[in-house]
């Protein structure tokens, strides 16, 4: 802390950078001095920042689907994932 | 905004025909994590169903995978289950109330953005529906 005290100018400026510098009194941490938090700019930021969605990429144009062989009945799929998958488990 | 549920996102990684989400950059894409899930369900069973072999299920969870990054995923918190419990006007699935309580929560929250529930499930479409949601792909 005495520290801290002496050079808190130069440590102000490290965090305004980026670092996170511990405030230890008596080799005991007591405080974290680092940059403010960025504003959310939009309602997914701000969900994401409390770990309520995982955003994604969004980057559509670099999607590649490839076609299949065969058709895929993607309903009668998902009502048997969804509901009963015992007509896989007797094959 | 669109939302998508698992039969959205499996349309567009097995390329069935019919309308399918419009995946446009600026708009984003979003859905529950629970999506996760079905869609790689699905593409197992497909694999064990022998409709895919070796090589496509590979090729396929690799899209599937591909595609699910790109999309914003929200948990199943309890934000979720409490609307996803509530009771409907219909009868829901489980993890129709699921998909449809997420996409409320992110309605709340987006506030004044429109949402679009994406789907190509008759019973999922009807469960959006019961809740007011604007409902696309059926």
């Amino acid at each position: 802390m005495s520290e801290l005290k002496a050079h808190l100018s130069k440590y102000l400026r490290a965090a305004s950078r980026g670092a996170h510098i511990v405030v230890k009194d008596r080799d005991e941490p007591i405080a974290l001095l680092g940059p403010p938090r960025r504003a959310a700019t939009s309602w997914f930021h701000r969900l994401a920042g409390e770990g309520r969605l995982r955003i994604g990429t969004q980057g559509w144009d670099t999607l590649n689907i490839s076609k299949l062989r065969k058709k895929i009945d993607i309903q009668a799929s998902l009502d048997a994932v969804r509901e009963d998958p015992s007509e896989v488990r007797r094959r | 905004m669109k939302y998508v549920d698992a039969s959205a996102v499996l349309r567009v990684v097995f390329a069935e025909a019919g309308p399918t989400v419009p995946l446009v950059t600026g708009e984003r894409v979003l859905s529950s994590q629970l999506v996760e899930v079905e869609t790689f369900r699905a593409v197992d069973r497909e694999r064990l169903l022998g409709k895919l072999d070796d090589s496509e299920t590979a090729i396929k969870r690799k899209e599937l995978t591909d595609l699910l990054a790109m999309l914003d995923l929200a948990p199943i918190d309890d934000a979720v289950i409490q609307l996803a419990r509530s009771s409907f006007s219909v009868n829901v699935r489980a993890l129709d109330a699921i998909h449809v309580a997420t996409a409320e929560v992110l309605v709340k929250e987006a506030v004044g953005e429109p949402l679009e529930f994406w789907t190509h499930d008759a019973r999922q479409a009807t469960a959006a529906l019961s809740r007011g949601l604007t409902v696309r792909g059926v």
